[in-house]
């Protein structure tokens, strides 16, 4: 019996091992076993104060990451609010930890070699901490006062301003950063959160008071959710929050997040910002109604976009020798979608770019996507999801931004199993749906065309506007 | 014609590249101080093994089985110290040129294509040869069209991209890049697909077909107008290193100059490989989910018939000492940026360790030096940063601080700060307990650097590629002294 086991064993690993006498020279000719692309799932814990905790183990490293997810976000707030939320993205974290000045809690922080971030984008808030596990214990009050309690000092205030219209001047230096907020601008509307950049009267008027009410009114218990991940069990990790961020508790429920309405349908045409550029950056787009993240075809269309705008047109633009980095892609959002190309080229083969994007966009009704494109499409999409998933740190933040942005249960793990449903024909039935940037698209040209509005209208997209010099941060 | 409406009056980034034997006396290693705890190594390096082939190319495996993916790197020694004179930006050519197929992937009838490659490989010689001795232009013109004509014809027999996209169906990521030292092929791709990337990488490295040269010629070209020329960042790093190096060739950017490039040809692709694309000029990795008996069995499999050669020597220029700062200006965009550099030390210099603590004491976070001075106290800057290498491998790179002005400050007012902070350095050494904060954070770094298989891959290929023994790098990260 023992000997059949042995032979059985030595059997099993030559199969495993075996190979084959002819090394093959096309991975086509090579078959592949199947393999199940699982996304892992946290374990999950409620605090007293009913804050959901998420914990995922892992022990090869001795090292922990913190982070609590708010519900909060630029979508929920008003024109007049972006410029405060912008500076409490920025002081967040600086000006002063709980009871601790802003230079005490710089060398508390140093002192114990910890990083603690904080962001506040379109659709959440999060505050984070990473740590070796020695130092979990030290840290844990700290980034538990950052949460709760932050400061917000006057002086470290004037210095945010300072920085952010500084970044926001940075934007005037970059083409590509430029012709992205110029062109979000145009497409979204300049009161949106998309495109709107804050102005210097708009950040200069921003008070201390009016950040610790906006922190107040949004960082509570009932929109907060916290993740674990790391070497930590879960039974020590929720016995150590429930210490620390148990008793932290706000009187009433918070007020609705609502979302703020979109702006109506851009005007259409080309605009060309002129600049002093060896390249001319081009950016192209049209609003796709009744697609977003949450709709049922959210799959589908990320692998159309993959299909189509990642590889097609940015082979061909590539083959064509145009461009470094051209392509199309739907920018899927929760509140609305559209189709984009961008581009960058010489200023002499601006419309050769533009019509060689344009071409493979057509082709799709010719020569539709195949059973191959399906393939690398759903490869690229399951393979960086997965791989996005690869640390403890990142299997939290990934369910935490789902839970704190409203998606449904499972959402972001959800997705393998429904790029593996979508067909061929859905493929190529979506590419025909959402690839044309139709007749009247936004079009924006940053640089100086060689053959000027001549080469722009050479597009066939109708007359150019030249748009004012523009200056962000000012 | 309209006139174009331009903002501003033209404005002004101010680089100061300044070199002095000062830098030398401020960084100190005490020999006689007592040794600090060394950095426990986690247990996932007890499980690191490697496979040395008999033609010298050597694979470091590392079997991780949390998620069924993996990944590959290939590194090989060279990089843009390696190109022939005049012909910077022939290193990361070459890698862009690595993507474009092999004789069996990507074409159709390769003997009707080699045919017409050769004939592209004769007329770019002589297109070489024209742009270098200043020919009429109508001479270059002719030939460039020939080419233009043969590479149409050409790509009558190819199947374009056909190499990227077979590989984008396995592999949900694979990339490359060259630096002044190295070229690294990266890979990321589900464990089943495994023998895909050893297909893909030695059929890369032994078959090879230089085809679509010229249009990727096109693609680099745009590459560099998009990184540097139209982007004062890449412009002013550009001249950093130019200025700050004299003779050896970390003064050239890995992209190439612009009149470089035009010279490039496909007869440069193939000698450049037939140097520097060696195995024992080339290291590999493997992290992920696999079986690493199967693993080995594959290596041999795939790489055993890679011929084996010489190893290269590098360009063998020493950097002599400087003598007196040099530096420089550059106007492009609005803001403001100011890059000190000094000579640094080699990979090996015991020094090396104390120069990257250093690095933190005067840039790392809120409490640092620089920081405290020059952000916090004087509000001059937007950012600062230091680094003892900038990201130079192979031989001694450049100890630099660089600052992000704020508007209203002068160059002349941070540089002179600096200047005071890095005296203060040696008038008032660094305490004991800050050298702890930043080792912390180091240690912290290094652990958060091991967690996914791509920084491991990369992690280990460069261990095995530089100190030829893994678990070397153990002894230098936290035993250093003020």
């Amino acid at each position: 019996m023992i000997r059949a086991t042995i032979v059985a064993a030595a059997l099993a690993m030559l199969a495993v091992t075996a190979l084959p006498a002819e090394v093959p020279r096309d991975p086509r000719e090579l078959v592949f076993p199947p393999i199940a692309l699982t996304t892992p799932e946290p374990q999950e814990a409620v605090l007293s104060n009913g804050i959901r905790v998420l914990v995922f183990e892992n022990h090869d490293v001795p090292i922990v990451s913190l982070a609590a997810h708010i519900s909060m976000g630029s979508r929920y707030l008003s024109l007049a609010e972006r410029p405060a939320y912008r500076l409490l993205s920025r002081l967040w974290g600086d000006g002063g930890i709980g009871d601790l000045s802003p230079a005490a809690a710089d060398s508390a922080k140093a002192a114990l070699g910890l990083t603690l971030s904080t962001r506040a984008d379109e659709a959440e808030a999060v505050v984070e901490a990473a740590m070796t596990r020695e130092d979990f214990a030290a840290c844990l009050p700290i980034w538990r006062d950052l949460l709760v309690a932050p400061g917000w000092d006057e002086a470290r205030l004037d210095r945010a301003k300072a920085q952010v219209l500084k970044d926001e001047r940075g934007i005037n230096d970059s083409p590509n950063r430029l012709a992205r907020a110029v062109f979000d601008r145009l497409l979204y509307g300049p009161r949106t959160p998309q495109g709107h950049v804050c102005t210097a009267a708009e950040v200069e008027a921003v008070s201390a008071a009016e950040l610790q009410a906006l922190h107040a009114r949004y960082v509570v218990p009932a929109r907060t959710v916290v993740g674990v991940g790391g070497d930590l069990g879960l039974a020590e990790a929720v016995a150590c929050l429930e210490a620390t961020l148990g008793s932290w508790t706000t009187a009433g429920d918070p007020p609705p997040l609502t979302v703020w309405p979109v702006e109506p349908e851009p005007e259409s045409g080309v605009f060309w910002l002129p600049q002093d550029l060896e390249q001319c950056h081009v950016r192209m787009g049209r609003f796709l109604p009744g697609l977003a993240t949450t709709s049922p075809e959210y799959a589908r269309a990320m692998l159309v976009s993959f299909g189509v705008g990642y590889s097609r047109v940015y082979y061909a633009t590539r083959t064509a020798g145009l461009s470094y980095g051209s392509l199309t892609r739907l920018v899927i959002g929760r509140d609305r979608t559209y189709l984009e190309f961008l581009g960058a080229t010489s200023a002499e083969t601006l419309g050769e770019l533009v019509a060689v994007a344009r071409d493979e966009l057509a082709r799709v009704h010719a020569e539709p996507l195949d059973a191959n494109e399906l393939g690398a499409a759903r490869t690229f999409l399951t393979g960086s999801l997965i791989s996005r998933l690869e640390t403890a740190g990142d299997i939290i933040r990934m369910t935490l931004r789902d839970i704190a942005t409203g998606m449904p249960p499972g959402y972001s793990q959800g997705l393998v199993a429904r790029y593996e449903a979508v067909t061929v024909e859905d493929l190529a039935s979506g590419a025909r749906a959402w690839m044309d940037f139709g007749p009247d698209p936004v079009v924006l040209v940053v640089g100086q065309p060689a053959n000027g509005l001549a080469d722009l209208e050479a597009l066939g997209l109708g007359p150019v506007r030249v748009l004012e010099p523009i200056r962000f941060g000012e | 014609m309209i006139a174009l409406p331009r903002y501003g009056a033209p404005a002004l980034v101010l680089i100061l590249v300044l070199l002095g034997c000062a830098g030398r006396t401020d960084i100190r290693v005490a020999a006689d101080a007592a040794p600090r705890p060394s950095l426990t190594a986690p247990p996932i390096f007890e499980r690191v093994e490697t496979v040395d082939l008999d033609n010298g190319l050597t694979f470091v495996l590392l079997p991780r089985h949390d998620i069924p993916l993996v990944a590959g790197r290939i590194l090989v020694r060279v990089g843009n110290v390696d190109n022939p004179a005049g012909s910077t930006g022939l290193a990361h050519m070459f890698e862009h040129m690595a993507f474009k197929g092999t004789d069996v992937i990507g074409v159709t009838d390769a003997a009707a294509e080699r045919a017409v490659l050769d004939s592209v490989m004769w007329r770019g010689d002589e297109l070489t040869a024209a742009l270098r001795s200043g020919a009429e232009s109508g001479v270059v013109a002719a030939l460039q069209g020939e080419i233009s004509g043969l590479e149409a014809r050409a790509a009558t027999f190819v199947e374009p991209m056909a190499w990227p996209r077979l590989y984008d169906e396995y592999a949900f990521d694979f990339n490359a890049y060259t630096s002044e030292d190295i070229t690294v092929y990266q890979a990321e791709l589900p464990s089943n697909k495994l023998e895909t990337w050893m297909l893909m990488e030695s059929e890369r490295l032994q078959h090879p077909v230089c085809r679509e040269f010229y249009s990727e010629l096109g693609v680099v070209k745009e590459e560099r107008r998009q990184r540097t020329d139209d982007d004062p960042d890449g412009a002013m790093w550009e001249l950093v290193t130019g200025t700050a190096f004299s003779v050896h060739p970390y003064r050239y950017p890995t992209i190439g100059y612009m009149e470089d490039l035009e010279t490039l040809n496909p007869r440069m692709i193939q000698e450049f490989r037939a140097r520097y694309y060696t195995p024992g000029n080339m290291v590999g990795a493997l992290v992920g989910d696999f079986d690493p008996a199967r693993a080995r069995n594959l290596l041999h499999l795939y790489f055993d018939d890679l011929v084996a050669g010489p190893v290269p020597d590098g360009p063998g220029v020493v950097e002599p000492e400087p003598t007196a700062q040099r530096r420089a200006v550059h106007r492009q965009g609005a803001e403001r940026r100011l890059v000190i550099a000094f000579p640094g030390f080699a990979r090996d210099d015991p020094r090396l360790p104390a120069a990257e603590l250093l690095a933190g004491v005067l840039a790392e976070g809120n409490t640092s030096r620089l920081n405290r001075r020059l952000d916090l106290d004087e509000g001059m800057v937007r950012s600062v940063g230091s680094g003892a290498t900038l990201g130079f491998e192979r031989y001694p790179g450049l100890f630099y601080v660089s600052a992000s002005l704020m508007p209203g400050a002068t160059n002349e007012a941070v540089e002179a700060l600096v200047w005071e902070e890095l005296a203060r350095v040696v008038a008032e050494p660094v305490s004991d307990e800050r050298l702890d904060e930043i080792r912390r954070v180091r240690r912290r770094e290094f652990y958060f650097g091991l967690q996914s298989n791509a920084d491991l891959a990369e992690l280990l290929v460069k261990w095995q590629a530089f100190d030829g023994l893994v678990r070397r790098r153990w002894r230098g990260g936290d035993a250093q002294t003020r």
